[in-house]
Parts: C-alpha cells; sequence; structure tokens
C-alpha cells in the first residue's frame, strides 16, 4: 500500500469515526480537555499503526478504532496514577441554546446516572453504547471475557434502571 | 399478565437476555406501566448515549497533522533505535578510528634498518654506534615493527570497538524493551477491576 493512499485512507477514518470516538472519550473522560488529548494519542497511535508494511486490511474499522481509543484513555489514566482523571470539570455543553434545555437536561440525566456507575461498569456501557461495540468486541476491547461483559453490564441496568424510574 | 417476568430484570432481560427473552421482555413492557415508562426513557438514554457531535475542524487538523508530527518523533528517536541513523554513527566510529590510527601510524619512527640503510663497505670503514629506538608518546618501538603488523594491530582495535559498539546497542534495547515491559505491567493491572 503506497504512502498517499495510507493518508487519504487515514484522512477518510477521521471523516467517518472522528465524532465517535470523540464522543466515546467524551464520555469516559468526562472533560473535554483530557478527550482531546487522548483523540489526538489515537491519531498518532493509529497512523503509527499505518505504518506497518504488514498492517492487515481492516475489517471493522470502527471496533479497531474504539478499541485503540479505549486503550489510549486507559493509558492516559494509568498515566496519572488515578481515576481523579475523571473529575469534574464545566462543560462546554452549559452554553447550549434554550431551545435546547430539555434534550441538555435529558443528557445530563444520562450522563449523570453514567457517572454514577463504577468504572469498570461504565467503560462497559460507553463501550457498548457510546462506542457501538457489540459484547463480543467490548470483551476484545478490555481483554476481559464476553460472560465478564454481560455480568457488568447487568449490574450497570441494574443500577440505571433505579435512575430511569 | 406479567409472563413470570421480575420488573427488576426487565432491562437486563431486553438487553442482554436472548432474543426469545427479548421478545418476552418487550412484550412484558407493553402490560406493565412501570416498565413501560423505564422502557421509554431506557430507549432515549440509548440514543442520547450513540448521539455524537460532529467533529470540529480544529480536531480534524490534529488527527491530519499526526502524520507529520508520527515522523518527527521517528526521527527523534535515539539513534540506535533508527537504523538509518545508526548506520552513519557506525560507519562515522570507523572512519574517526581508521583517522586516528592512520596518524598515529604516521607518526611512528620508521624502523631502524630503513632510517639507516646498511651499506656493506661502509659497515665495513665505520660500524655505527647502536642509536636506542625513540620512545613517542609513550610507545615504545621495537625494531622489529612492520606496516603488516600495524594493521593487524589496527584490525585488532577496529574489531574491539565495532564489538563495545554493539554490546552498547544490544544494551540500549534491553533498557528500552524492559522499560516498555514495566509500561505495559503497569497498564495490566489498570485492566484488572
Amino acid at each position: 500500500m503506497t504512502r498517499s493512499s495510507d493518508e487519504s485512507e487515514f484522512a477518510a477514518l477521521v471523516d467517518t469515526h472522528g465524532s465517535s470516538i470523540m464522543a466515546l472519550l467524551g464520555r469516559l473522560c468526562r472533560n473535554r480537555h483530557d478527550a482531546e488529548e487522548v483523540f489526538q494519542e489515537v491519531a498518532l497511535r493509529v497512523w503509527k499503526s499505518f505504518s506497518l508494511r504488514t498492517r492487515p486490511p481492516l475489517e471493522n474499522p470502527r471496533a479497531w478504532l474504539m478499541t485503540i481509543a479505549y486503550r489510549a484513555f486507559l493509558d492516559k489514566v494509568a498515566a496519572r496514577r488515578t481515576h481523579e482523571l475523571l473529575a469534574v470539570v464545566a462543560d462546554s455543553r452549559a452554553d447550549s441554546p434554550h431551545s435546547l434545555a430539555e434534550a441538555a437536561e435529558r443528557r445530563d440525566e444520562v450522563q449523570a446516572a453514567i457517572d454514577e456507575l463504577a468504572p469498570a461498569m461504565r467503560e462497559v456501557v460507553v463501550l457498548h453504547y457510546a462506542g457501538g461495540l457489540s459484547l463480543r468486541e467490548t470483551a476484545r476491547a478490555m481483554q476481559i471475557s464476553e460472560g465478564t461483559v454481560k455480568s457488568r453490564l447487568n449490574s450497570a441496568l441494574g443500577k440505571m434502571r433505579r435512575v430511569l424510574e | 399478565m406479567r409472563m413470570g417476568m421480575n420488573c427488576q430484570d426487565f432491562l437486563t432481560r431486553l438487553e442482554t437476555g436472548r432474543p426469545i427473552t427479548r421478545l418476552l421482555a418487550w412484550l412484558h413492557a407493553g402490560r406493565c406501566p412501570m416498565c413501560a415508562v423505564v422502557y421509554r426513557r431506557w430507549n432515549a438514554a440509548k440514543r442520547e448515549l450513540r448521539q455524537a457531535e460532529p467533529l470540529s475542524a480544529e480536531l480534524r487538523t490534529r488527527w491530519i497533522e499526526a502524520m507529520h508530527a508520527a515522523v518527527s518523533a521517528e526521527q527523534a528517536l535515539p539513534f540506535w533505535r533508527n537504523s538509518k541513523l545508526a548506520w552513519v554513527a557506525a560507519a562515522a566510529c570507523l572512519a574517526g578510528v581508521l583517522w586516528w590510527e592512520t596518524l598515529h601510524v604516521s607518526r611512528m619512527p620508521m624502523p631502524v634498518e630503513r632510517r639507516w640503510p646498511r651499506e656493506p663497505e661502509l659497515v665495513e670503514e665505520a660500524p655505527r654506534p647502536e642509536t636506542p629506538p625513540i620512545d613517542v608518546a609513550g610507545t615504545e618501538v621495537t625494531p622489529g615493527a612492520d606496516a603488516a603488523g600495524d594493521f593487524a594491530q589496527l584490525e585488532a582495535r577496529i574489531k574491539q570497538l565495532d564489538d563495545e559498539v554493539a554490546n552498547l546497542t544490544a544494551q540500549a534495547e534491553r533498557l528500552e524493551a524492559r522499560r516498555t515491559a514495566d509500561e505495559m505491567i503497569e497498564h495490566y493491572s489498570q485492566w484488572q477491576f
């Protein structure tokens, strides 16, 4: 594969999946600044893998990208040696127009429900619903069994049900 | 009709159950007002979770710039991890050693027999007194030293330096591998919940 085709494929990835990656990172980091930093790291990792001569063709680019994004997020957390990366920071969404107040309220409710979950459960919920990964893909990304993913998801849903009632 | 379904299990059965269980949960939501509310709110929450704002132009630019940043980072690698630079550095070291050794050899005094070639008739008339060899920079010159010996010495020195460079490279690679392993171990601990 030539360099120019790599470059165009790389650019196409951000056009197709960039917003989903950023949404996933926003949910995981809960902090726009950190999410942008991790997003940049994801770009570097993706391009690095593009430069590998033996790179296999991408069968499921979305799952691949979400996995890279999740791993980059974990590395960021590990680098800070604390989950306090997830500290609440004023969200830019507070500036939403008045007409979108209802949607913003719902968004806040959903985010609040997710925030209350333990990190392990939250990551499963975010990867599965925000990242759009199947249970199997989520298990692969988190390097745990599919049964564990299901168990964590069930616990998370049980807690979220109380918020939704 | 609840069809034997516990309301508390409704959401988990709907989301992670087998197809038949999901269908039963869905039917249950049609009959149980409380679960119907949960079902409606949960669907709104899922839509919200899937929603992604369009990527800003700035972030797109950052993504594209990663191509160039990655190239710069590769150039900034330690020289032993950059194969081209490593070869250039090794060649430069070798050239330096050769130059130094050549310079050293050219400063060495010539062998005695070449400085004072023996001429039979002169030797017969007046034999010259023995001149001790000159010591240059602490190097004692042996009367029997010749170019071949110097070359062998030089070759051995180059080989020794080559070995040192190879040892240092191997050591650096081991350190790098250890650092990577430490990082992986550190990250692995974060994956265990």
